[in-house]
């Protein structure tokens, strides 16, 4: 049919897209594709562990209903709110994969060289990041030999089964490991992942594995590069006027979507407001996080009205546009803490946690830990309130297996509505979405959802 | 081609049923002949007695001056076989067209539209002046379809405009005004009285506060110790409350929403030139405020014809202005729609004459609602979506006549829109400085769409008839087809008080004042070439035969996979002409006819099968991302139609039928296969499964009554379609929503959990488990049931009567879509005991269980509400889509003033009613969810017409 060919043009070729052969020929073209990668990533694991765990309470003004089937503990296959995060992360490990895949066989000069490298360990670490916040979510539960997530480590279409726990840790584990190797010291944007980022990811996926002694060496390492926020810094940090504590968070530009919007939506309304379990858990006075965390906007009025402020952001013409801080060194202390409490090593915990302490509450008395729960419990009760709305809550307590306890006070617009979540209940774990139980046959849903 | 100009003639008289019979010739000489109808005009002429295909013609006369912007709407009810659904009752929407059912899941479902020769645009016609249409020719099966190849696997809807006749020249002018309503008030919510003594109740039955009518009941446990004083303030707060009782109908729609045409044209010319001129205004306000449409249209189709050449030129302009309301078909507040049901109706809008909102209740002194009322009217009132649509069609047809029977023709033709749509919030006002408004100081929004489709086909035809027994007629041509889309669109803020809706009153962005402004575009395009063979022959008017061959090349497709052939065959034998018919002088017309054959539809998407990067960023740098998975192996979807008909004419033709049977089938067809989202996508285009759409149609008419001063017409159309997925190739069945794609199912069935009632003992709901027992409990990955049917109505169709008794005449028309269901999913936020029973709430909560032994189908306040087959609801309609009288003034009236011909003088009504179960404003509806949406109106006008 050349003949036709020539009476008129059929090689029409699509103007909006670049086709995946020649997307990589440059080292620039990869940082291009790296920052694709960034740009996938979303704070589901925030907003899950709003929604399930027991930092939030549901206020009257939430009349669009959003999150509430999540909040009321009735979520399903189906549930954006708590499903999305599988599509998302495995988009985003994707598109690592994809260029893992060719990263090899770009050309460069020497003096991109390290630039290369530099963002394969990026590559690396964001595959490690994705596979963890994965696992985190959907595995069955924590332990190593129980059902984890498929571990993905180049990019095809297939019907892959759930790896155990323990191999999906072994990839991140390597994947971490590597990534360190080729991230130079020297590269040090806190919104792209750093070598000290790395470790922080080594100390948590640590922390989740029950390795206490890789916990300690990688929190340790980013204990010593980075020195905690000062109380007057404090406040700076939600509204991205300083970076003090964060060692790796999420760049958010005014098209992006904004997590503030959770919390308070962009006319007004308070959607979930900080529990009364919180706010009862902190001294407005003397704890420097209470007025950098929540404000009550309504200060005169006959009723409270408590807003989430800490991802309101710091221009009043830009609400709820503020940058997601992934990682920040106060969890370094708190992950330090815990391994050194489960080691039986209290007077080091103790360090750890007073330390945290004495920089967030003003006029505080060291206290000592009579034994390992005593040290733990407190160290799970300072994560409770120092990594609020970071996506935290509900992971810890789904990693210690205990129950999730709200006020009632806090579900008082949720009709008939209990009050504790044990690891024995359905809506204690998040279930795979639909499609992809029905799009792969390898698949299994967690067994609490299976039926 | 001498009878080209009769032809003409026919196609504008001939159409079964609703023929119009000069009232001075009864005669059966004055009769159309089915058989001679034009059936097909595309690329070459032919009557039904060549043809063998399944045709309906739909005159002019039905569509000319009927209110409705958007021609496809007019359609609805009007040929068997074609379904139309109206998604919107915006004035200028355009509707859902359906050729005998949905043959296809990802692909295009409507059919190509064709005007003078030329493929237009389909989905946008509120710039065309359907008054301009000669007819309109529906062609549906393989006949049809093979000879418009890929582009027809649909069905063709073939419009040919009005030509100029050779003699005087004649002007035309019609006027008509009226006035729209909602056609359908049936609207369930509560009234004052209810609303306050229902948050009364569910305070008392579960402690929750829904609004004043517990806060201030003297019920209310916390009120218990109030001071007297205090009590009596709340008593008088309650009692003043109960005097507002707010009609947010009369907020939001329009009662009597005006409606004006006009429309002037003039046609005549000699027989070597002649001309078809029109202007026409039309504006219409919508039945919802701030809603309407202006459109200025013109036309001019000139016939030029000299010993062996002719030349058809037809330019058309529309310029249209069209304002839309905020946010339809979404649940969100600024949605007149949704805040009509919304809207608690102890809120008072007005606060001595001030609009009191959100913004500045509390300078007002405050309110005891939600003010969800009083902040869509401030929003409505504050800001503006407008379309502007300029659409312009120009096609040149030449023809050179080697000798009378052999000619080569060449048909150019473009057809162009341009689409500006702008959107504004006001700045200072309430909407405008909201936290969603970057900057908080208004904002506009130019968005430009520019689509542009050029067609050219050139061909050689032969047509001759031998012997006098045998006509053939054979034709070969080349066409190629090209269509471009670009879009641009840019947001900005900060906007200059006294500049609004304009660009110029844009603040330019900085990072300190977060006016950054957005900016984004997108460009496509396709190209389809052709090679096109066509042969008819008819046998002594007896016998006829057809063939026909495509082969096309499209861009859309990868290039292994992008050139396909599709072939036809058909056959017709008129028992009517047979030497052993002639006693049985009753049967006019006895015809059967055949065909078969094969067609084609390229992807809707244009690069569906490429996969690759497109454009993101972080960090504010350019960022690339992979945005397709891509099909390397994607083809065309394929159809292959098997057609057989019959044509009857009875009784001196006075009873006529059409009917047929077809079996469509579509293979490989555009899915979207569910992808493991481990890959990183959740589809791929894929080629598979099987889809069958197989079904019966009648169109039957006749004149009951045929005399000199009195006819009497009827006639009724029906199609019966039956949709299977009978094949999934292998991929898996999938969900998308509540809706399957399940094998052995139609497509678009409804998948979901069944509604088992209300246990009279608990007040809970239950609902059915896969195997059919009553469960409490309500998961919808594992109990989900298919048991519903499709949103696709089993049978529908038109039927319609008229009388004509001297120069009166009466027309009705009714249409009809029957046995389908569809989701009420306002419902859920009606009816919910969620945060949304904030708002007002349907009167069905009166009904609900509240004590044990109740037996109600609305379950306890305190239950969760889900998502199930209860909200599944009847759809089915029978609506009154015209009526019409129209009384034409005497000629000796006319004779003295010299110059008038012919006056006309008309009163008729659209959707003046409608009969269904349907619990909302309005059965119909484009997809299978209601969710407010807004309402088709009625529309009553009277007009004139006058020829002189």
């Amino acid at each position: 049919m050349s003949a036709a060919s020539c009476l008129g043009e059929l090689d029409i070729k699509p103007t909006d897209m670049k086709d995946q052969a020649v997307a990589f020929e440059t080292v620039s073209d990869v940082n291009a594709g790296v920052l694709g990668v960034y740009a996938g990533l979303d704070t589901s694991s925030i907003t899950i562990s709003s929604l399930l765990a027991d930092e939030n309470m549901l206020p009257v003004e939430n009349t669009g209903g959003r999150g509430i089937q999540a909040f009321g503990w009735s979520q399903d296959p189906v549930n954006p709110d708590v499903t999305a995060a599988w599509q998302s992360f495995y988009r985003v490990l994707d598109r690592a994969n994809r260029i893992l895949g060719v990263i090899d066989n770009v050309p460069y000069s020497p003096q991109e060289e390290v630039w290369l490298h530099q963002l394969k360990g990026e590559l690396l670490a964001l595959r490690a990041f994705c596979h963890f916040e994965l696992l985190r979510h959907y595995a069955v539960d924590y332990h190593p030999d129980s059902p984890g997530i498929p571990v993905m480590t180049a990019s095809y279409i297939g019907k892959p089964a759930r790896d155990k726990v323990q191999k999906v840790f072994e990839q991140i584990n390597e994947d971490l490991a590597l990534a360190k190797q080729n991230i130079p010291v020297s590269f040090n944007d806190p919104d792209r992942i750093t070598r000290i980022a790395v470790s922080a990811m080594q100390a948590r996926a640590a922390l989740y594995q029950r390795n206490w002694d890789a916990a300690i060496t990688a929190a340790t390492e980013v204990i010593n590069a980075v020195p905690l926020a000062a109380a007057a810094q404090f406040p700076d940090i939600w509204t991205d006027k300083s970076t003090a504590d964060v060692i790796w968070k999420l760049k958010r530009d005014p098209q992006d979507g904004r997590l503030g919007e959770f919390y308070r939506n962009n006319i007004g309304r308070v959607t979930f407001a900080p529990s009364f379990k919180l706010l009862a858990a902190m001294d407005a006075a003397s704890d420097v996080r209470f007025n950098a965390y929540v404000r009550d906007l309504s200060p005169g009025g006959a009723t409270r009205r408590w807003a989430v402020i800490k991802y309101a952001g710091g221009q009043p013409s830009l609400a709820n546009l503020a940058d997601i801080k992934l990682f920040r060194v106060s969890e370094m202390y708190l992950i330090r803490a815990e391994a050194y409490a489960e080691k039986g090593e209290l007077q080091k915990g103790a360090d750890d946690l007073n330390g945290l302490r004495t920089m967030r509450i003003s006029n505080y008395t060291m206290q000592t830990f009579a034994n390992t729960t005593v040290l733990n419990n407190a160290v799970q009760e300072e994560r409770f309130k120092e990594l609020a709305f970071e996506g935290h809550r509900y992971y810890d307590l789904r990693r210690r297996k205990q129950n999730i306890v709200r006020l009632p006070e806090d579900v008082i617009q949720v009709p008939l509505q209990p009050t504790t979540l044990t690891p024995n209940d359905r809506a204690y774990y998040l279930p795979v979405p639909l499609a992809e139980i029905q799009a792969n046959k390898n698949m299994a849903q967690h067994p609490k959802y299976a039926s | 081609m001498k009878k080209t100009l009769s032809v003409w003639l026919l196609a504008a008289i001939s159409v079964p049923g609703v023929a119009q019979v000069p009232s001075n010739k009864a005669d059966t000489a004055g009769v159309p002949r089915m058989l001679d109808e034009v059936a097909i005009t595309g690329y070459s002429p032919a009557t039904r007695r060549q043809y063998t295909g399944a045709v309906s013609t739909i005159p002019g006369s039905a569509i000319n001056n009927i209110p409705m912007a958007s021609f496809d709407q007019l359609l609805q009810g009007r040929a068997a076989g074609l379904y139309v659904a109206s998604g919107s009752g915006q004035p200028g929407a355009a509707a859902r067209v359906l050729i005998r059912g949905q043959a296809t899941y990802g692909g295009t479902v409507s059919p190509l539209y064709v005007v003078d020769g030329i493929a237009v645009e389909s989905g946008v016609f509120m710039s065309m002046n359907p008054a301009d249409f000669e007819s309109v020719t529906v062609l549906k099966d393989a006949n049809a379809t093979a000879l418009y190849g890929s582009r027809g696997a649909n069905g063709v809807i073939v419009i040919n405009t009005k030509r100029g006749k050779a003699g005087d020249i004649s002007l035309r002018f019609n006027t008509q005004h009226g006035f729209s309503q909602l056609a359908r008030n049936h609207f369930d919510m509560m009234s004052t009285e209810e609303r306050l003594r229902f948050e009364e109740e569910v305070g008392q039955e579960t402690g929750r506060t829904l609004g004043a009518g517990w806060i201030f009941s003297p019920l209310n446990p916390a009120n218990a110790s109030l001071p007297a004083s205090t009590k009596s303030r709340y008593a008088a707060i309650l009692d003043s409350m109960r005097h507002i009782n707010t009609d947010w109908q009369d907020q939001f729609l329009r009662r009597a929403a005006p409606y004006h045409e006009y429309e002037l044209s003039a046609s005549g010319g000699s027989e070597s030139i002649r001309f078809y001129s029109s202007a026409g205004y039309l504006k219409q306000e919508g039945i919802v405020k701030r809603s309407g449409l202006e459109r200025y249209s013109f036309r001019t189709n000139l016939d030029v014809r000299a010993k062996r050449f002719s030349a058809a030129i037809n330019t058309a302009v529309g310029y249209t202005n069209n304002s839309l309301i905020e946010s339809e078909n979404t649940s969100s507040g600024p949605n007149p729609i949704a805040a009509l049901y919304y809207a608690l109706p102890y809120e008072a809008p007005y606060v001595n004459g001030v609009l009191m909102h959100s913004g500045n209740k509390n300078q007002l002194g405050g309110a005891f609602d939600t003010r969800e009322g009083s902040n869509a009217i401030e929003r409505m009132e504050n800001s503006t979506y407008k379309v502007n649509q300029l659409k312009g069609m120009i096609s040149t047809d030449l023809k050179y006549y080697f000798t009378d029977w052999l000619y080569a023709s060449s048909n150019l033709g473009f057809d162009y829109r341009e689409n500006v749509e702008t959107r504004t919030i006001r700045p200072g006002s309430f909407s405008g400085s909201q936290d969603g408004v970057p900057g908080k100081q208004g904002m506009h929004r130019e968005e430009m769409i520019r689509y542009y489709q050029f067609t050219a086909t050139t061909g050689l035809t032969f047509d001759r008839t031998l012997q006098e027994k045998h006509r053939l007629t054979v034709g070969a041509f080349y066409e190629f087809n090209r269509i471009k889309y670009s879009n641009m669109a840019v947001t900005g803020y900060g906007i200059t008080p006294g500049l609004d809706g304009t660009l110029s009153g844009v603040t330019p962005g900085s990072a300190l004042n977060s006016f950054i402004p957005q900016v984004g575009g997108r460009k496509t395009g396709s190209a389809l070439i052709s090679l096109v063979g066509l042969a008819r022959y008819l046998y002594d008017d007896k016998f006829s035969l057809n063939l026909s061959y495509r082969r096309d090349g499209s861009s859309s497709l990868p290039e292994k996979n992008r050139w396909h052939g599709f072939y036809s065959v058909g056959a017709g034998y008129d028992l009517g002409k047979e030497s052993f018919m002639e006693g049985l002088s009753w049967i006019n017309t006895l015809r059967v006819r055949s065909s078969y054959g094969s067609s084609a539809a390229p992807s809707a998407q244009n690069f569906a099968y490429a996969s690759g990067y497109g454009a993101s960023r972080y960090d504010g740098a350019p960022a690339i991302v992979p945005t397709s998975a891509g099909n390397a192996e994607f083809n065309w979807e394929y159809t292959n139609t098997f057609n057989t008909g019959l044509d009857i004419e009875l009784l001196n033709r006075r009873i006529r039928l059409v009917a047929d049977w077809y079996n469509r089938s579509t293979k490989g067809l555009f899915l979207e296969e569910q992808l493991s989202q481990t890959s990183g996508f959740t589809s791929r285009p894929i080629n598979a499964g099987t889809i069958r759409n197989r079904g019966v149609e009648a169109d039957l008419s006749g004149d009951i009554i045929r005399t000199e001063n009195l006819t009497w017409t009827a006639g009724f159309n029906i199609a019966f379609n039956k949709n299977r997925v009978t094949d999934l190739g292998g991929t898996n069945e999938f969900t998308v929503g509540t809706y399957i794609l399940r094998v052995g199912l139609p497509v678009n069935s409804h998948y979901i959990v069944k509604w088992g009632g209300v246990d009279p003992q608990t007040g809970k709901a239950f609902y059915y488990d896969r195997d059919g027992n009553p469960t409490s409990s309500y998961n919808v990955a594992t109990q989900s049931v298919a048991d519903f049917g499709s949103t696709e109505p089993r049978y529908n169709g038109g039927f319609y009567t008229r009388l004509n008794w001297k120069g009166f005449s009466a027309d009705v028309f009714f249409t009809y879509a029957q046995d389908f269901l569809r989701y009420n999913a306002i419902e859920v936020y009606t009816l919910n005991n969620n945060s949304f029973a904030a708002s007002n709430q349907s009167r069905r909560w009166l009904d609900r269980w509240r004590k044990p032994g109740d037996i109600t189908d609305i379950q306890s306040f305190s239950d969760r509400r889900n998502y199930t087959s209860r909200d599944l609801q009847d759809a089915s309609y029978v609506r009154l889509r015209n009526a019409k009288l129209s009384y034409n003034i005497p000629e000796q009236l006319l004779k003295p003033t010299q110059f008038l011909r012919q006056a006309t003088v008309y009163l008729q009504g659209q959707n003046l009613l409608t009969f269904t179960k349907w619990d909302g404003l309005d059965p119909e509806d484009n997809n299978g969810n209601a969710f407010f949406e807004y309402p088709s109106p009625r529309t009553i006008t009277a007009g004139v017409s006058i020829q002189f």
